[in-house]
This record gives C-alpha cells, sequence and structure tokens, in this order.
C-alpha cells in the first residue's frame, strides 16, 4: 500500500472556519510518499512530532490542513475509516495492552468482529503465532501475564499482525528489550517485510539500529523533515549529525578511514559488515608492516 | 483536553491561591452551607455571581467555566422538568405556553436547585483548582488533627486522596493511549453495532487496572525508599500561618452563613 502525505500540517488547537488555527504547529506542510515494502526508520528527539506524525498514518488524527491518501483515496474524505484497518499501528511498550486470560484469546480479540469461522480463526491466530516465533501448541492456552516480558510483545505483535496489515507501525519496538529479543524482533520485521511485502515503519533512537535495518530514514525536527534518504549517507552527514547532536556511528567512522587510506573500494554508501572491515584493518596492517 | 485538565491545579500566582489551604477548606464549607439553607432566589444567585467573580481572580479559563456548566446541562434539565412539571403543587400559578404547563413556583423552585448544583461545582472546582494537591491535603490533614485522638487514620486517608487526585490526569491520558492501541488492533470493532462495541469494553479497562495495580506497587516502593513511614515522625516542609487575608476570607463567610438567616 502507498502512502502519500500532500503538505500536511497539524496542529493540536481548535480550527474554526476562516481564522488561522490556535496553537502551534506540531507538524508544518509534510510532503511524504511512501512506497510498499519499505523498511522505514523515523528518527527525532522527543517532541519533534514522531507520535503524531504516526498517529495521523493510522487515522487516530485528522491532518488541520493537507491531505493524507492511502492508495490514492482520502479515507477521511471518502468516509472510508475501514481503509485505515489495514495499517497496523504498534504502541510503545504494546505488552501493557494485554487483557485476555489466555494468549489466544487475546491475539485473536480483533477477528472477533470479522465474523470469522472457528476454523478459520485458529488457522489465522496460528499463522500470526508462527509469525512472531511462538509455539501456537505451547502458548495458545497460557495467560499472557505470566509470560517474560519479550514472549509478552510478541504475543501483543502478533494481536495486530493476525490482522494481515499491509503496513506496519511500530513506535519503539526494542524498548526495553535485551539484545536477543532485540534481534528476533528485527529477524521478525524483515521476514515479514521480505516475505509479505509488508511495509515497516518504526521509530528509533539508536543508530546502529537504523543503520542495520532501515532502507530508507526520515529525520523531523520541530514538526518538519530535516533529512530523508539512504541511513548511510544521512548518517556520514556532519551537517545532520550536528543538528541532531548524534554521533557519527562507528561502522561508519571505519568505513569512512578504510576508504580515506584507500584500503576498500565501495562508493561511501555502504557501511562495512564486520568481517569486511576486519579483513581490510588486517590488510592495512600487513601493508604497513611491509612498508616498514 | 478539556476532560483532561478538568480537575488540574496550574499554578497561575492568583490571589486565590495565597490563600491558607485551612481556611479555605473552612470557607468552602462554610459557604457551601449558605448556598444550600438560603431559600432567596436573590441570595443564591448573588452567591452564585459571586463564585464566578472568584473564577475570574483565579485567572482561571472561561472556556472551563463554559465546559463545567456545560457537562451538568442534563442535571439542569431535569431539575427544571422535576420541579416544574412533574411536582407542581395544586394551587400554584400554572403558566400554559401551548401544550406544556407549568408552575412559576415551580419553576423558581427549580432555578434555585440548578443554582445549588453550580455552586457546589463550581466552589469546589475553584477549591482543587486553585490549591496544589499537595497543599490541599496538608491543610485537610491538619483540619482533621482533632480526630487522631479516636484513632482515626487521618495522615493515610488523606495521602490516599491526595494521590487518588495526583493520579487521576496520568490515568486518563492512560485510557487515551489504551484505547487507541485496542482500536488499532480490534478490526474495526468501534465501527461496528453495540454488541461488538460492548466486548471491547474490557480490553480498555483491564489493561487500566492492571497497570493501575503495578503503578501503585512501584509508588509504594519509591515512598518507602525515600524513608516514608507513615504519620510518625514527620515534619512539615512548609509552616502555614494565617494572616489578615486570611481572617477576611473567614469573617466573609460566617457573614454570608448569617446573613440567610436575617433575610
Amino acid at each position: 500500500m502507498q502512502i502519500k502525505l500532500d503538505r500536511v500540517s497539524f496542529t493540536y488547537g481548535k480550527r474554526s472556519r476562516n481564522k488561522p488555527p490556535a496553537g502551534p504547529y506540531v507538524l508544518k506542510q509534510l510532503d511524504l510518499t511512501i512506497e510498499s515494502g519499505e523498511m522505514l526508520a523515523i528518527a527525532g528527539k522527543s517532541g519533534s512530532g514522531k507520535s503524531t506524525f504516526l498517529q495521523l498514518l493510522k487515522g487516530f488524527l485528522a491532518p488541520s490542513e493537507g491531505t493524507v491518501l492511502l492508495d490514492g483515496v482520502n479515507p477521511h474524505q471518502a468516509r472510508r475509516p475501514e481503509l485505515f484497518d489495514k495499517v497496523g499501528f504498534i504502541f510503545q511498550y504494546p505488552e501493557h495492552q494485554l487483557f485476555s486470560t489466555t494468549v489466544f484469546d487475546d491475539i485473536a480479540f480483533g477477528l472477533q468482529s470479522a465474523g470469522l469461522a472457528d476454523e478459520e480463526k485458529e488457522a489465522r491466530v496460528r499463522q500470526a503465532m508462527a509469525a512472531v516465533q511462538l509455539d501456537y501448541e505451547a502458548f495458545k492456552d497460557c495467560s499472557p501475564f505470566e509470560l517474560s516480558g519479550g514472549e509478552k510483545r510478541r504475543v501483543a505483535i502478533a494481536g495486530v499482525v493476525v490482522l494481515e496489515p499491509e503496513v506496519l507501525i511500530l513506535d519503539e519496538p526494542t524498548a526495553g528489550l535485551d539484545l536477543q529479543s532485540r534481534t528476533a524482533l528485527f529477524d521478525l520485521l524483515h521476514a515479514m517485510n521480505r516475505e509479505q511485502g509488508i511495509t515497516v515503519m518504526w521509530v528509533s533512537h539508536q543508530l546502529e539500529e537504523i543503520l542495520e535495518h532501515a532502507t530508507r530514514l526520515i529525520a523531523l525536527k520541530e514538526g518538519t523533515f530535516l533529512a530523508d534518504g539512504h541511513p548511510h549517507s544521512l548518517l556520514s552527514d556532519p551537517v545532520l549529525l550536528e543538528a541532531f547532536g548524534w554521533e557519527e556511528p562507528p561502522a561508519l567512522v571505519v568505513s569512512r578511514l578504510l576508504q580515506e587510506l584507500g584500503m576498500i573500494e565501495t562508493g561511501g554508501q555502504k557501511a562495512l559488515a564486520p568481517g569486511e572491515a576486519s579483513e581490510a584493518i588486517i590488510r592495512l596492517l600487513n601493508r604497513q608492516r611491509i612498508t616498514v | 483536553m478539556a476532560g483532561t485538565s478538568f480537575l488540574l491545579y496550574q499554578k497561575r500566582d492568583s490571589w486565590l491561591e495565597r490563600w491558607d489551604p485551612r481556611m479555605k477548606i473552612v470557607a468552602v464549607l462554610l459557604f457551601g452551607a449558605a448556598l444550600l439553607l438560603t431559600h432567596s432566589l436573590g441570595l443564591k444567585t448573588a452567591q452564585l455571581l459571586l463564585l464566578i467573580v472568584l473564577w475570574g481572580m483565579a485567572k482561571l479559563s472561561w472556556r472551563v467555566l463554559a465546559f463545567t456548566l456545560l457537562s451538568l446541562s442534563i442535571f439542569f434539565a431535569s431539575t427544571m422538568i422535576y420541579q416544574s412539571v412533574l411536582t407542581a403543587v395544586p394551587g400554584e400559578d400554572m403558566i400554559t405556553w401551548g401544550w406544556i404547563s407549568f408552575s412559576s413556583q415551580g419553576a423558581v423552585r427549580g432555578i434555585m436547585m440548578c443554582e445549588q448544583i453550580a455552586g457546589i461545582v463550581l466552589l469546589l472546582a475553584l477549591l482543587v483548582r486553585t490549591t496544589s494537591p499537595i497543599v490541599l491535603a496538608e491543610g485537610l490533614e491538619m483540619l482533621l488533627k482533632p480526630l487522631k485522638k479516636w484513632r482515626l487514620p487521618v495522615h493515610e486517608a488523606v495521602m490516599m486522596f491526595s494521590i487518588a487526585l495526583r493520579f487521576l490526569p496520568i490515568l486518563i491520558e492512560e485510557f487515551d493511549k489504551i484505547r487507541k492501541a485496542q482500536l488499532a488492533r480490534g478490526g474495526g470493532f468501534h465501527r461496528k453495532g453495540v454488541s461488538t462495541r460492548f466486548r471491547g469494553v474490557l480490553p480498555m479497562l483491564m489493561p487500566l487496572f492492571v497497570m493501575s495495580i503495578i503503578r501503585a506497587k512501584d509508588l509504594a516502593v519509591a515512598m518507602e525508599s525515600r524513608c516514608y513511614q507513615g504519620d510518625e515522625g514527620r515534619t512539615p516542609i512548609r509552616m502555614y500561618r494565617l494572616r489578615a487575608n486570611d481572617y477576611a476570607v473567614f469573617s466573609f463567610s460566617i457573614v454570608n452563613l448569617a446573613a440567610i438567616f436575617v433575610w
């Protein structure tokens, strides 16, 4: 599904006709097209409008000015709010939203009003649990409250995945997760992106995470997009790094230095994988030993 | 947003905020009593107008005032109908407008009743909005001190009250978040019939309860780790002293209460 923002502005102040809106703009004149199948990271300090931006994409909020188009249709204007159901939204700490007595019921919550037969419901839940790598037989009758943090989060994500969204939005999905759960979560997101063509958008504050997983990075500052592009080129741009107070990720620094020394020949668009970097460094050290 | 900030105290540096909390609570009780006890329409209206003037002096927003009164409109309407149409005493002057007939005394009774409701609500809103929860709790505790003689847990009760007041906005904010989260994974249940919508109540309330219990537990640990051990040996950080200002407020409240017996 393609999402298009056309000069979207947003303010929480009340708007009345023929009057400029009261209150400051949270988002200002955003133009953006998100194509199907992207892995998109969104970065920005707190208060930069990230949450508001994401809620616009899910239809929780309607833009004060401009339009949000899903596959070319404006759901607000066309009075078709069900179009937003194609967008799955996973809030920060989704495990706090579990409520049912069993994992199965919790995941199947979204299917209740769809009028599915029991077998199909079971098949969908089974599929969703497989997608988040939870064993169906072992977990379906557990209480969600007795699971570990990482498992709870996977149950909560399955509750959204079961609705078969075309776009998945996650608000800081790795917050509070240990390293293993983090890796597992991104494996899962990559798999969904690759195999089902789901667009994945997530908010992240970890530059390494963005560098490793995103194909596109949007940096928000004070309600406007400060940058939009490939993470490798953006995160090595001193102007942008300065604007956000970020430090260049070590992987990029090493790659850049090796390139400056002429040890690698890539066009500077790519961070080296640890293996490649170590190989290049060993080559560098060997060469210097020879010249000495 | 109006709902979220409904009971919130915000510092505005108004004259009312500088009143002593004890005197403020006493004045609220006296003023409330006077408001309930008068049977004169004029006096009740004057008291209500005074409250609105105080609202302005407290630098509170007029929008919130309008919202507060509008939220009571169903009470007002039902009170008016009950007093003037349904409980008209035979022998009262009946006024007929088309097919409605109501008694004029009943209408006056209705208006007074509405003024009472509005007055009490405004009074409490003023108290809560111009006094920070901690100051309010301290004032209440000092006023209720005599009850400690009978081993009533005054301190604990007041602490609970102030914590509840403090956490109300957080709870509302949290409910909003949970609501959105469940809508996001609910498969559009909120757009369907009443029975499907009803199924969404548990998913919204359950996490709220769970989170409240977790939060209460965290709060208890946080309080204990800051050496909170109840009332015993607790020293106040603020000392309250009554000033001329407070005596004036007190005298006015007494005069106001006395006025109803004279009138």
